[in-house]
């Protein structure tokens, strides 16, 4: 259906915008999930220093 | 062992960079596609791929778990669920995006825009599960049993949907001749991008149970405090 | 894996046939489950049939759009009766006696059959209502029936399967569609599609495909969850 062979002449800058959008989306989702295993360690050490000091 | 691993990271984020530039620099954009967007393969198609992946994953210690009942796989089958749902929606945003440029509409029921979200719909469903479950072995079971029943189900889709609509979708990588058609240039960039993003996703996956099974020991250790 | 023995116990089929029997007959007792089944299936073809009609559609598009409410009205209705099977029997504290008294296979087996006997009581009385309510016609009536036939027993077989596991969960009521959606897509969008052509081509052939890929379902969904069933019903 779709031929992928390299085209010769495009417009330079064409849809470069949606690729960059999609790039910067990707890593934010990959950072977001970096974020919540940060959190989860964090949560389960202050769990156990906070009730191991009393 | 702990330099191969630091030595494997280090590869793996110059890859990435190296990737990412290839795949703005080096590979041409393709013909038939709105002018630069066939670019967006490059990252699109690996997330999809990891999303199927981490559903494997999840079904492949789902299945050990109900097998050897040890709690590490269910941890593993819940962390490769998480992963995938990360994926799921990753795939479904830029997928989302490459249709509007390419079709000028976000979503138009392509039988793999529906595929990934009955993933997505999976992948909900037995998370939810695991939240409505206290006790961990239970939980662990009934989780590994739904995940096991989804996954001989969900392939159905594939090819119950085609019969309804017909696909705009690319034949990205291998079309109806069982061929692979890429230049060269594009070949080498898809292929590099679909396997940083593999290693990507197994290094994600072995930080999720090892965070797992410090929160595991840490609660037991906490319980024996308590109890002490 | 599998809890049945063969010597000691009556037979598969026999205790299957037990375990039907004694949900036929409770349910007969209070008629609970068939009776909010009904009444919920009827609502839904009133207010589809009011909201629809069969005068406000134009004629070309009438089958797709009566192909898909009939199929919403029967998984909607599915979806309010068919996790009763098990989840009564947790909340009534009698799965303990249950787990005792037969193999979990044969638990499997007679609350799959009970299941069905319900859905084709609902499909007797919804089916005939949704074909008159809104003037539908089905051009093949064969192809019409064995869609029916095959599309209920994947539903019945992925509906108890799923029941068993969300009678053990918390918020069973809201749990149950969440986790059947997902496995009951495949064969409703099969569904829908099949319904379609039967309403349109005269010839069954026509619907082979779907007819297989139906049949193919329901055969992997039994098998799967009836293996699977037994780790979850012990648990």
């Amino acid at each position: 259906m779709t031929d992928l062979a390299p085209a010769a002449n495009v417009p330079a800058y064409g849809a470069l915008f949606y690729v960059a959008a999609v790039n910067i989306i990707i890593w934010a989702g990959i950072f977001l999930y970096l974020v919540y295993l940060d959190r989860k360690v964090r949560d389960a050490s202050r769990h156990l220093s906070s009730e191991g000091k009393p | 062992m702990g330099n191969v691993r630091l030595l494997l990271q280090w590869f793996l984020g110059l890859a990435m960079v190296v990737i990412i530039l290839g795949a703005f620099l080096w590979a041409r954009p393709a013909a038939s596609f709105v002018g630069q967007s066939s670019r967006i393969v490059f990252f699109h198609v690996p997330q999809a791929w990891v999303a199927f992946l981490a559903f494997l994953v999840a079904a492949i210690h789902s299945g050990l778990y109900l097998k050897h009942r040890r709690i590490e796989n269910d941890e593993a089958a819940a962390g490769a669920a998480r992963l995938g749902i990360v994926f799921c929606v990753l795939a479904t945003v830029t997928g989302s995006i490459f249709a509007k440029v390419m079709w000028n509409s976000y979503w138009n029921w392509d039988p793999r825009e529906t595929s990934i979200v009955l993933l997505l719909l999976v992948y909900g469903a037995y998370l939810g599960l695991r939240g409505a479950i206290e006790e961990p072995e239970r939980k662990a079971t009934l989780s590994a049993a739904y995940a096991l029943a989804a996954f001989v189900t969900v392939p159905f889709l594939m090819f119950a949907v085609p019969r309804l609509y017909s696909s705009l979708h690319p034949d990205t990588v291998i079309n109806a001749r069982g061929k692979v058609e890429m230049s060269t240039d594009i070949r080498v960039v898809f292929f590099s991008s679909t396997a940083a993003f593999t290693a990507l996703f197994f290094w994600l996956f072995s930080l999720d149970r090892k965070v797992s099974r410090i929160v595991r020991e840490a609660s037991l250790r906490h319980e024996q405090e308590l109890a002490a | 894996m599998s809890a049945v023995s063969p010597v000691s116990r009556p037979g598969l089929f026999t205790s299957s046939l037990a375990v039907l029997q004694k949900d036929l007959r409770s349910e007969w007792r209070t008629r609970i489950a068939v009776s909010a089944l009904l009444l919920f299936a009827f609502a839904v073809l009133i207010l589809v049939g009011y909201a629809v009609g069969p005068a406000n559609i134009s004629k070309e598009d009438r089958p797709v759009v009566h192909s898909v409410l009939l199929w919403i009205v029967i998984f909607f209705s599915a979806m309010t009766g068919l996790s009763r099977v098990f989840v009564h029997e947790e909340e009534s504290g009698t799965a303990a006696a249950l787990r005792l008294s037969a193999p979990s296979a044969a638990v499997y087996l007679g609350k799959l059959l009970a299941n069905l006997a319900l859905l084709t009581l609902v499909l007797v009385f919804v089916v005939p209502l949704f074909l008159a309510l809104m003037s539908f016609s089905v051009a093949c009536w064969p192809l019409f029936l064995l869609i029916l036939l095959l599309g209920s027993v994947g539903l019945a077989a992925a509906s108890t399967f799923t029941a068993a596991i969300v009678s053990k969960a918390a918020a069973k009521g809201a749990m149950f569609p969440v986790l059947a959606i997902p496995l009951l897509l495949p064969p409703l969008v099969a569904a829908v599609a099949g319904t379609r052509i039967a309403a349109t081509e005269s010839e069954i052939s026509a619907g082979l495909d779907i007819l297989q890929l139906l049949l193919a379902y329901d055969g992997v969904v039994t098998t799967a969850t009836f293996l699977l069933f037994d780790a979850v019903f012990r648990e």
